[in-house]
């Protein structure tokens, strides 16, 4: 059977082997330059959702991916885009429906009548930027042939596997507000994102400075007039996310996010607790954040500040909390404020 | 009957003031003084202080009775008088204070002392448990006075050290650090705030510079949370404490921050600390330990102005009641105000020197008395001109004409000081006494006002403990009263007439607790300074951590709404699961817990529900509530939509 027409996993660069020791000022510096940089350039296209795109750039850093959770309108279609545009890697989006097939996202093998073989045809997933929007209008099997792509940065078609292009980032977005016609998105799926990232509603200014913006000439589907910078490429988003890697945690840091995650198995209004899976997430962005910060080494408040994001979603509550009003944030919160922080005041 | 019994009365009265059955009056005397409210005559371990005004006034009427009677008043006597700001003498402008040179010229027929001597005072278990609990509240007292006051010198101390030594602080600079050796660092801000800077400065000595950082996090995080500027706890981070003096304290936000970062760089970087890093951050927490020394004093309350007189001293009143109940009266002390005075109250005794009467007060008395009551006001000058007014001081030596006892009235004995009379006395003299230069002086009189009667008293201090020592004075108050009332017919006193006594202890409207409102009630007995610091302190308290207010029972709006649209959703999803009932139950149970059925019913009628259709669903709601577990039914979810619908919009909608 022919197959690797035109085989996607081509486009991966070289892995970086990571490097030992920890990451120097320099390297974070570096870091945190492009980091900022990037942030400066969506921002210019983006407005009013600064802690939005900077969890996204986190997830995206840390290796991983991000659920993006809000009503329709907010701009999230365009933070991918121009996340793909700032770093010069390709694109892609899937609209999710309730007829939407697995291989309308993952490809397939299609029978050539020419050379009388079949031929593998890459679906969307073969992108770096993926784009899965209102990811649960789409039947559960659909929604799982992005288990695969997402987890281990492969797709396996009729046997054969085929790897995705370095970086994989899928960014799922949601709405909350309707239930009809949707199918919530299974826990497993839900623990292979990093990253739940609530999109609000931007302020009254924001919202003047956008409407001022379109009266001018803006227009959101043409980035091309906004001459966005491309500020890094794909090597370099692999450097950076070994820069990140080697950003030192202590021992006691581990134990925090451990501790963190382990009482979202003991908490009375949780049925199930976040996985080890999310320990891992919450390190990883923890060093991102630090190096996006210009710190070699992570604190304490590195861990609180994404310990929401990264485990809201990760659970599940019992009927009898989600009934009575209480939210996976409320649990994150209570036990932040209930685990000592490492160093901190006994007392 | 009533005439009769006052005649009887007068009868007796005046067989007593003949001498006749002095033995009977005397022991009347006896056993009121036995009484604790002469605990001043008693208590020989602590003799009631006396001014020169008191011992004038009081001392001379130990030669009244028997020695030894009297022994705590006696011992006082003895003592040298204390300069105690003198209270003003009844109707007295500033008259003579001068004490009398021979003691009391009193009635020389009283000078017999005519009972047998008390028995010795005996301590009560109240009294004993009394003076227990008085010198345990002053040790602590004691106790508290010394902890503070050592507290404050050392914390004066630890101040100008710092402020001495601090900035000129030589410290061998070291490029690296020894490692980090601090077993249980994480207690280090539970030390108080110097010793962990002197902690710090050692280190930094010894070339510790790791825990000298520590240290110095320690002892701004204690500093800052002693006083108020952030709370402590296990789970706050220090970047949150840095963040959380931008609106308490943000002069402080900068000296924090560079202890945090030197302290980071210590414990999570792993990283090495120069001796100048580790000299910064020392002097940022000597920065904000130093000026954080709260000064309590500035909201140190003023103490309220303590009553001036001891109600069971010489000076006192407490006695009266005892005269009064001994006399066969249903004697209270007057807790309300003068000018809501009632038929219910047959006769009023009212120290006009201590109890401030206003016009108002003036007249209801006045109203009262026309009425038919009796009224005992001693030391007025202008409620009943009718008395005419109180003179000031005249002469020392005294003595009781022959009147009084015709009159059924015991004669008093005139206390020290000389005698306080009526000028230009309108009234009927009952007790009148001639002074040195042979001048008749009416000190009791009585006048006729409607259907009552008023009897001025013009010397205010025979309603004083210190007077009521002497047997005559006792009688001399208890015949008064009991003539005025016969005459009166308003009440004979076996029907236990009520009397009801406003002095300083038993408040009217200006000398007591009582008044128009609470406020002035508060300001009557002094306690408003007490309330108003409390209520500074309470507000201080508020702002410092906030103010607690219950759960609301209905959530506010946008909650609601949000829990509505949720409990709607889940609704829709259990019921596909095959479980619609299970949330439908819950649903309803918990808007009926929150609302309650006549809010619910109520919320329905607002929604456009008649009052039938609105009972109707609040009936179906108690009826899910009531059976979470029966069979799932198409009309659950109904209920649930139905629900979702009243409770997602606002009420007032």
């Amino acid at each position: 059977m022919a197959d690797h027409v035109h085989d996607p996993g081509e486009l991966n660069p070289p892995a970086t082997p990571p490097t030992p020791g920890t990451a120097t000022d320099a390297e974070v510096r570096a870091f945190a330059a492009t980091f900022q940089q990037i942030i400066t350039e969506i921002e210019r296209v983006l407005l009013g959702q600064e802690a939005v795109v900077h969890a996204t750039l986190v997830a995206l850093f840390a290796g991983g991916h991000v659920l993006l959770e809000g009503p329709p309108g907010l701009g999230k279609t365009l933070l991918a885009r121009t996340i793909s545009r700032t770093m010069g890697v390709p694109f892609r989006r899937i609209q999710f429906t309730p007829d939407l097939m697995p291989s309308d996202v993952t490809g397939g093998n299609v029978f050539n009548q020419k050379i009388d073989a079949f031929e593998f045809h890459a679906g969307p997933v073969f992108t770096s930027i993926l784009l899965a929007d209102e990811i649960n209008r789409a039947p559960a099997k659909t929604q799982a042939s992005l288990l695969e792509a997402m987890s281990d940065r492969q797709v396996t078609v009729d046997g054969q596997t085929r790897l995705l292009p370095r970086p994989f980032f899928t960014m799922a977005t949601q709405n909350p507000v309707e239930s009809e016609g949707t199918y919530p998105l299974p826990e497993a799926q839900l623990d292979r994102f990093m990253m739940k990232v609530l999109v609000g509603h931007p302020t009254e200014d924001v919202e003047i400075t956008l409407l001022r913006n379109v009266r001018d000439g803006f227009d959101a589907s043409d980035l091309d007039a906004m001459h966005l910078a491309t500020v890094a490429d794909a090597r370099r988003i692999e450097a950076m996310r070994q820069v990140a890697r080697r950003v030192r945690v202590d021992d006691e840091i581990l134990a925090y996010v451990a501790r963190i995650v382990g009482r979202t198995r003991e908490h009375a209004a949780v049925d199930l607790g976040a996985s080890p899976r999310a320990s891992i997430a919450l390190l990883l962005c923890a060093q991102v954040l630090a190096a996006a910060e210009e710190r070699t080494y992570v604190v304490p408040d590195d861990v609180k500040e994404l310990a929401s994001p990264v485990l809201r979603h990760r659970f599940l509550m019992q009927p009898d909390a989600e009934l009575e009003g209480v939210r996976p944030d409320d649990v994150v919160r209570e036990i932040l404020q209930d685990v000592p922080v490492p160093g901190g005041e006994r007392g | 009957m009533k005439r009769l019994f006052g005649v009887l009365l007068l009868g007796v009265l005046a067989g007593c003031a003949g001498g006749e059955t002095d033995s009977d009056v005397l022991d009347t005397g006896g056993f009121v003084l036995e009484d604790d409210a002469y605990r001043f005559c008693h208590d020989t371990d602590r003799p009631t202080p006396l001014d020169t005004w008191e011992k004038a006034t009081y001392c001379p009427l130990l030669d009244e009775v028997e020695a030894g009677t009297c022994p705590g008043l006696e011992r006082s006597c003895a003592e040298e008088p204390e300069d105690l700001p003198p209270i003003p003498p009844s109707g007295c402008g500033g008259g003579g204070a001068a004490p009398p040179a021979g003691g009391g010229g009193g009635s020389g027929e009283l000078a017999e002392p005519p009972s047998p001597p008390p028995e010795p005072f005996e301590l009560e278990f109240s009294e004993a448990l009394g003076e227990i609990l008085r010198w345990t509240v002053a040790f602590f007292v004691a106790l508290l006075l010394a902890g503070v006051l050592f507290a404050a010198v050392r914390l004066l101390l630890k101040y100008l050290q710092n402020r001495r030594e601090t900035p000129t602080q030589e410290v061998p600079a070291k490029a690296e650090v020894a490692p980090l050796d601090v077993p249980d660092a994480d207690a280090v801000p539970l030390a108080p705030s110097n010793d962990l800077l002197d902690a710090a400065r050692r280190a930094i000595e010894e070339g510790r510079l790791a825990d000298a950082v520590l240290f110095c996090r320690g002892a701004a995080l204690r500093a800052l949370g002693d006083a108020g500027h952030v709370r402590l706890h296990v789970s706050r981070t220090d970047r949150e404490y840095v963040r959380a003096l931008r609106r308490t304290a943000p002069e402080r936000q900068g000296p924090l921050r560079t202890v945090i970062r030197a302290v980071e760089l210590v414990r999570w970087g792993g990283r090495p600390i120069t001796a100048d890093d580790a000299r910064a951050a020392l002097a940022a927490a000597v920065q904000i330990v130093a000026v954080l020394v709260v000064m309590l004093g500035v909201f140190a309350a003023r103490p309220a102005h303590a009553q001036e007189r001891d109600p069971y001293g010489a000076d006192g009143d407490a006695a009266l009641l005892e005269v009064f109940a001994d006399a066969g009266f249903d004697a209270r002390w007057r807790l309300r105000t003068l000018r809501s005075v009632d038929a219910d109250t047959h006769l009023l005794v009212v120290n006009a020197q201590d109890t401030w009467m206003d016009p108002e007060d003036g007249a209801a008395l006045r109203s009262w008395v026309e009425d038919g009551g009796v009224l005992i006001l001693a030391g007025d000058d202008g409620a009943f001109p009718e008395l005419g007014h109180v003179s000031d001081f005249r002469g020392e030596d005294v003595r009781v004409i022959r009147e009084a006892r015709r009159l059924g009235l015991e004669a008093p004995v005139a206390l020290g000081g000389g005698i306080v009379p009526y000028e230009e006395a309108h009234g009927e003299p009952w007790v009148s006494v001639t002074d040195r230069s042979g001048e008749r002086q009416v000190v009791l009189q009585r006048v006729v006002v409607g259907e009552g009667e008023v009897i001025g008293l013009s010397d205010a201090r025979y309603l004083t403990n210190g007077a009521l020592i002497v047997p005559a004075n006792v009688l001399f108050l208890q015949s008064a009263a009991h003539v005025a009332l016969a005459e009166s017919e308003r009440v004979a006193p076996e029907e236990g007439a009520r009397l009801e006594i406003a002095t300083i202890a038993g408040p009217g409207s200006g000398g007591g607790a009582s008044g128009e409102n609470p406020l002035a009630s508060l300001a009557n007995a002094r306690l408003l300074p007490f309330v108003l610091q409390l209520l500074a302190l309470l507000a201080l308290i508020g702002l410092w951590r906030g103010v607690p207010f219950g759960p609301l029972r209905d959530p506010p709006a946008e909650g609601r709404i949000r829990f509505s649209d949720h409990a709607r959703a889940l609704g829709r999803r259990f019921a596909r699961s095959g479980a619609s009932r299970h949330v439908a139950s819950a649903q309803a149970r918990l808007w009926l817990r929150r609302l309650g059925p006549v809010a619910l019913q109520a919320a329905a009628e607002r929604h456009g529900y008649t009052s039938t259709r609105a009972r109707d669903l609040v009936a179906r709601a108690q009826a899910l509530a009531d059976d979470s577990d029966g069979p799932n039914s198409p009309t659950d979810l109904a209920t649930v939509e139905e629900l979702w619908r009243i409770t997602s919009t606002t009420p007032e909608s």
